[in-house]
């Protein structure tokens, strides 16, 4: 008996040699000559590029190589091996009808996988516009927090600006929310990022096409509900003021008489408390039944959950990109993955929450930088189509009072 | 691996008390009875008896040698075990694993299936009845849920058992001496259940003082119990006490829960010569608490938090008349209990509106004007029930033999009741728990008593033919309450081979196979569910001045009962086979199990009227008061709403093959094998039509276009499994120790979706009219949007690769009085990461060991 059980003993102790640890693998560092070729923007001649600095960010290390030597449209640098999202920034002059015009550029391209000795890439450059029409000046959707610190949500508004020096109507604009969203990257398909913005939602502003006037540098709010929303909740705005609010009739939702109301073009518009949908203002070219009747985007993914993968078939709408008139990517910053719209549109991203739950965000707007002083007096908003460089995060709204 | 170490060092310690310090008492007891001058002939006898007695000690499930096919758990498995709960045993069960003890939700059984995370299945859990010696466990009237709380983030949701069978958290195992989980098709004399019966027999008879305390990383348990027996009076008496306080996270002391249950036991035999009466009678007491609230500390929500409050008395009686002298009427029982029962469930929430906000609170149809809820408030909801359930069974057993037939005969009559006398769901109707709700206050004493009524009958013919003994059980019940009926007809048969000679070994091959009906009657909840209300808003003029605000609404009333309601029904089959060669023995069982009419939440459309008003025509800046409806214009306004149903739609088939192999105590290392498992694939399906929205709301000129789809196929999974345990126990009586290293596999587990189509076969306008969906509407602007499209990998079969644990577990005997028990789940875990189309999904390192320790005393 007594040796039986030291037999059994053996396997005893065999066991726990079982829950030893295993070292992860060190991840090799190789270096990868990489060449990037800038291609200027179609249609232009004679461009000469000055300033530039083209920023390599690692995705996983969030490492950033900062590199300024181009010669000749070409640039070589020495990479570690890994995923990169590469953004440029430069001055840009060039001849068009005639005239020397000088401006911004800009360049995104993102999840770039560097691997082997060597990669040649391709940069497509874009014009850099200083905004001459109507802007998005700040958009509060974080809603706010109550003083027993409960979430509220009907004080929600986007401001919209008008950047130019003349007077501009704000009947028809579109305002709509991307339907991907920043923090989490799938592979649709088709890929119309390069022509369309995909939207879940739609609305816009009434009107017979001269009916709301915006001086220069005056600005209109549309807002979730236009009521003094400190009665419900003293640390909230008062919005029964603004300009426009939300309406939707069938959802208990309450209507102020003295507000016009939004018009719903498609779906219920919801922004994400959390920041994880853009939003970009645009105007339809033929009416609202001819997007509605021709723009629908049918696409595909696979939506990985559980550890399960599943294929998904879904259906939205799309915006063109030549009807865009602003587009803002908005993130949550520990959670961004990419941009949601092409980069011509806007080639960063702002936000107001650093993590996923922050409760640090209510209460907090994202607002477009003051880039000049006009002459009239009037604020001129910076609108390099980068919002990263364009806004300031998390603010406290301005029309928190 | 920080907590690793930990672990590591704590194991070591254990293994060193646990095993090697016997060795040392090993050596000593040597020594001890060496000196001892037994003949050695009575030294031959008892080692015997010994080898005998050690066979007969399981710490396992073992299968039934009788008719249904059923595992049986005795006190030494569960000691084995060591178990918080009820529901820790049913690893033991063929497809069984061992799961790590959740007692922050409801624990609820699923037998012979995969199992599947939806309300919509919870059949199988209502379908299981528990029966505590002799007497159910009924749950018909429990009406614990919250209303008005939304379903996702309420703390009631995962704790709610209305319509889902016995919560096995409150269920405690210290008072149990042995129970039989029939898995197959019991006897007739047990109605109301669809996937199987558990039937749980506790202590009695006289016992030493027995104490155990159990200490994991989530709970600790005492428990205190004694038996006292009186020879002279043929009477014994059992006391039984045990406490539970678990928390679900150890660092979150405000989340926990609590279980008391105390039993008094009384055993009588009168003996005559003519008869024996046994009458067995219990008072029983449990009561549970949850308790959550946020750390105040560190919540933001300080105000809300929530209590469940259980408290069970319940009283029983079994009388057993045996007649010694009567030739046909061999005995008579009688069962009755009594069981009341106060739920309370206490809920505080902060409630702050999202925006101004109506007040919906009127209890009439009709329209009203409506006033404004103040924006933010400490809303309570009490959920008051005090089900009542009473049971009476009456059965005789018969004897007789009709040529070499020998008929034992079952018949029968049972009576269950149920009622609910509780105040329901109570609040403030000015300050409701949830602005959207759609129900309101409700007391649960207005809801009838269920009364339900059964009778059965059964033959259990046996016959020995030569050698060979057939055995073939065929009964009856018929079952009816609230004029629903169910005949539930089953038969289960065996017929068992002569024993074969081989060598010096016995074989004894039996088959066995049966076909069954079983029904289950809806819970109360399910018959009388509460009110729907529903609000439209006509006008919401919410001027910037508050005296000339308007809100009126259109209010509905809907009681969505089902007329067409039946019992759940489940039709089993089996075959199986069982061979033992001397004490190894190896069951197989293949069953089918079917069923369409399983209770779920289905759908049904209301089309609701209404008024728009417009005030258009009235200028904001101008007013003196506020406006009226009656000098508005307005316009007549439609709206279908899809609302929820009790339905019999839920199809469960559940298909598998159960094995289970147990061999004999191997000599000298006294180690017995058990290798059990199963194979089962089990699917989930709506048998029945289903209403939907469109997948987005749709908006044409600022307006919502009500249209809903009917479509044909709503969901269907289908999931399988196989699994395989081993477990290698030793048995070491003279220093008292066993232990038991087991290795569970589950080789892979898959799943799919049942084929569907997302075209709707109709759809229903704005006027509730149902319309064919035609090809055409594929491309319309607006119904376009209820015809889905379906990815065709999407029903493709996902199979997740294998995964494998190793639990340990010991335990020490002091002189049979003192136990020293220790166990250590997932002490090695093997699941390699795997690739799910394309992606890689990383499994290794995520799996810590779940331990615990216990000590037990019988002085």
């Amino acid at each position: 008996m007594k040796i039986n059980l030291r037999a059994l003993c053996l396997p005893l102790c065999a066991l726990l040699c079982l829950t030893a640890c295993k070292k992860d693998k060190q991840l090799g560092s190789k270096e990868v000559a990489l060449t990037l070729r800038l291609e200027n923007p179609q249609g232009l001649a004679a461009v000469s590029l000055s300033g530039v600095k083209i920023t390599f960010r690692e995705i996983n290390s969030g490492k950033e190589t900062v590199s300024s030597n181009v010669s000749g449209n070409t640039l070589s640098v020495s990479l570690a091996e890994g995923a990169y999202d590469i953004s440029l920034d430069g001055n840009i002059s060039y001849q068009l009808e005639g005239k020397t015009i000088t401006g911004k550029t800009g360049a995104l391209k993102q999840g770039l996988v560097l691997t082997g000795a060597q990669h040649t890439e391709s940069l497509k450059l874009f014009l850099g516009q200083a905004g001459g029409g109507f802007v998005i000046q700040e958009i509060f959707f974080t809603g706010t927090l109550s003083p027993e610190g409960k979430q509220y949500l009907g004080d929600k508004y986007f401001k919209i600006y008008n950047n130019s020096g003349e007077t501009l109507y704000a009947d028809g604009l579109v305002i709509a929310q991307s339907a991907f969203q920043t923090a989490t990257k799938e592979k649709y398909t088709p890929d119309v990022m390069s022509s369309a913005v995909a939207v879940e939602s739609v609305i816009m502003i009434p009107g017979s096409g001269k009916q709301y006037p915006v001086l220069p540098g005056k600005y209109i709010v549309v807002s979730e509900d236009a009521i003094n929303h400190k009665t419900n909740n003293a640390n909230s705005i008062d919005l029964s003021k603004a300009d426009f609010e939300f309406f939707y009739e069938d959802s208990d939702d309450i209507d102020n008489p003295q507000v016009p109301n939004m018009e719903t073009v498609y779906s219920k518009f919801n922004p994400n408390n959390r920041g994880y949908n853009s939003y970009v203002l645009a105007r339809f070219e033929k009416g609202v039944n001819d997007f509605l009747s021709n723009y629908k985007y049918d696409f595909s993914y696979d939506f990985v959950n559980d550890g399960v993968s599943f294929p998904v078939e879904s259906n939205e709408y799309k915006i063109p990109n030549s009807w865009i008139l602003d587009a803002v990517n908005l993130s949550v910053q520990s959670e961004f993955q990419w941009i949601v719209t092409d980069p011509a549109l806007d080639m960063g991203w702002t936000f107001c929450a650093k993590v996923s739950d922050d409760a640090a965000r209510y209460g907090k707007s994202v607002r477009r930088r003051v880039l000049a002083i006009a002459v009239d007096g009037r604020e001129i908003l910076k609108d390099t189509n980068n919002s990263t460089n364009d806004f300031e995060a998390g603010l406290r709204p301005s029309l928190m009072k | 691996m920080q907590g690793g170490r930990y672990f590591l060092n704590s194991f070591l310690l254990i293994v060193s008390v646990v095993v090697v310090s016997p060795v040392l008492a090993q050596q000593k007891k040597i020594k001890d009875i060496s000196g001892k001058t037994d003949s050695l002939k009575n030294k031959a006898d008892s080692l015997k008896a010994k080898q005998i007695a050690l066979n007969e000690v399981v710490i396992t499930a073992s299968e039934s040698k009788g008719l249904s096919t059923s595992s049986i758990i005795n006190r030494k498995a569960m000691q084995h075990l060591q178990p918080s709960s009820f529901a820790d045993l049913l690893e033991l069960l063929p497809g069984g694993r061992s799961r790590d003890p959740n007692l922050g939700a409801a624990n609820l059984i699923g037998l012979r299936q995969v199992g599947i995370s939806s309300d919509n299945y919870d059949i199988s859990s209502l379908g299981t009845a528990f029966l505590i010696d002799g007497a159910p466990l009924s749950t018909r009237a429990n009406m614990q849920y919250t209303a008005g709380f939304d379903a996702k983030s309420d703390l009631n949701t995962r704790r709610n058992i209305t319509g889902k069978g016995v919560d096995m958290r409150t269920l405690s195992t210290d008072q149990i001496e042995s129970l039989e989980i029939v898995r197959g098709i019991p006897s007739v004399q047990y109605g109301d259940l669809t996937s199987g019966l558990v039937k749980i027999t506790r202590k009695q008879g006289g016992r030493a003082l027995e104490a155990r305390f159990k200490a994991d990383g989530f709970s600790k348990l005492a428990y205190v119990g004694k038996g006292f027996f009186f020879p002279e009076n043929k009477m014994s008496l059992n006391v039984d006490l045990d406490y539970l306080n678990s928390m679900s996270d150890p660092r979150d002391r405000f989340e926990n829960f609590k279980r008391i249950n105390t039993s008094l036991r009384l055993n009588k035999i009168w003996e005559k010569d003519f008869a024996n009466l046994n009458l067995s009678s219990s008072f029983d007491y449990g009561t549970s608490f949850d308790n959550q609230k946020a750390d105040p500390d560190a919540g933001y929500q300080k105000v809300d938090k929530y209590r469940s409050e259980y408290n069970r008395m319940a009283l029983s009686n079994n009388l057993v008349l045996k007649f010694n002298k009567i030739k046909v009427l061999k005995s008579i029982e009688l069962n009755s209990s009594l069981s009341l029962q106060r739920d309370q469930i206490n809920q505080t929430k902060w409630v702050q509106l999202g925006s101004a906000t109506i007040l919906n609170n009127s209890t009439e149809e009709g329209a009203h004007d409506a006033g404004y809820l103040t924006p933010q408030y400490t809303a309570h909801l009490l959920v008051d029930g005090k089900p009542i359930d009473g049971f009476l069974k009456l059965m005789a057993n018969l004897g007789f033999e009709t040529g070499r037939i020998n008929h034992a005969i079952l018949l029968g009559t049972e009576g269950n009741y149920s009622k609910n006398n509780g105040r329901g769901q109570v609040y403030d109707p000015m300050l409701p728990p949830s602005p959207e709700m759609r129900n309101r206050n409700r007391a649960y004493r207005d809801i009838p008593a269920a009364k339900d009524l059964s009778f059965f009958a059964e033959d259990r013919m046996s016959v020995h033919l030569g050698a060979h003994r057939m055995v073939l059980s065929a009964g009856l019940r018929s079952m009816t309450m609230f004029g629903l009926t169910a005949i539930d007809p089953r038969i289960n048969a065996q017929w068992t081979l002569p024993k074969m000679q081989l060598g010096t070994s016995d074989l004894v091959i039996a088959f066995g196979g049966g076909l069954g009906w079983q029904s289950k009657f809806p819970v109360l909840a399910q018959m009388y569910p509460d009110y729907t209300y529903l609000d439209r808003e006509q006008l919401n003029y919410y001027h910037n001045n508050p005296d000339y605000r308007k809100a009126n609404v259109m209010t509905y009333k809907f009681l969505m009962n089902n007329d067409q309601l039946e019992p759940a029904r489940n039709k089993k089959w089996e075959l199986k086979t069982d061979i033992s060669l001397n004490s190894n023995r190896l069951s197989i069982t293949y069953f089918k199990e079917s069923s369409t009419s399983g209770f779920r939440n289905g759908t049904d459309y209301r089309v609701l009227n209404y008024k728009k008003y417009n005030t258009s025509g009235i200028d904001p800046e101008k007013m003196t008061t506020a406006p009226d409806v009656k000098d508005l214009p307005f316009e007549e306004s439609k709206t279908t709403v899809i609302l929820n149903q009790v339905q019999n739609g839920s199809a469960m088939i559940k298909e598998g093959i159960e094995y289970q192999f147990s061999s004999e105590r191997i000599k000298g290392i006294n180690t017995r094998i058990t290798l059990n498992g199963a194979w089962f694939r089990s699917v989930y399906e709506n048998s029945l039509p289903i209403y939907r929205g469109p997948q987005k709301e749709i908006m044409q000129n600022g307006k919502r276009v009500e249209v809903l789809g009917l479509y044909a196929e709503d969901e269907g999974f289908i999931r399988s499994q196989l699994n395989t345990n081993i477990l290698f126990d030793t048995y070491l009586p003279k220093i008292g120790l066993e232990f038991s290293t087991a290795i569970q596999c589950r080789w892979f587990a898959a799943q799919q979706m049942t084929r569907k189509n997302g075209t709707p076969g109709h759809y229903v306008d704005v006027n509730g009219a149902i319309h064919p969906y035609t090809e055409a509407d594929k491309s319309d602007q607006v119904l376009q949007w209820l015809n889905i499209n379906y990815a065709e990998a999407s029903f493709n079969k996902y199979r997740t690769p294998m995964d494998l644990n190793v639990n340990f577990k010991a335990v020490k005997n002091f002189k049979d009085k003192i136990r020293v028990g220790m166990f250590v789940n997932r002490i090695f875990n093997y699941a390699p990461d795997y690739q799910s189309n394309g992606v890689t999904i990383r499994r290794s390192g995520l799996n810590s060991p779940y331990f615990g320790m216990e000590l037990n005393f019988n002085l």
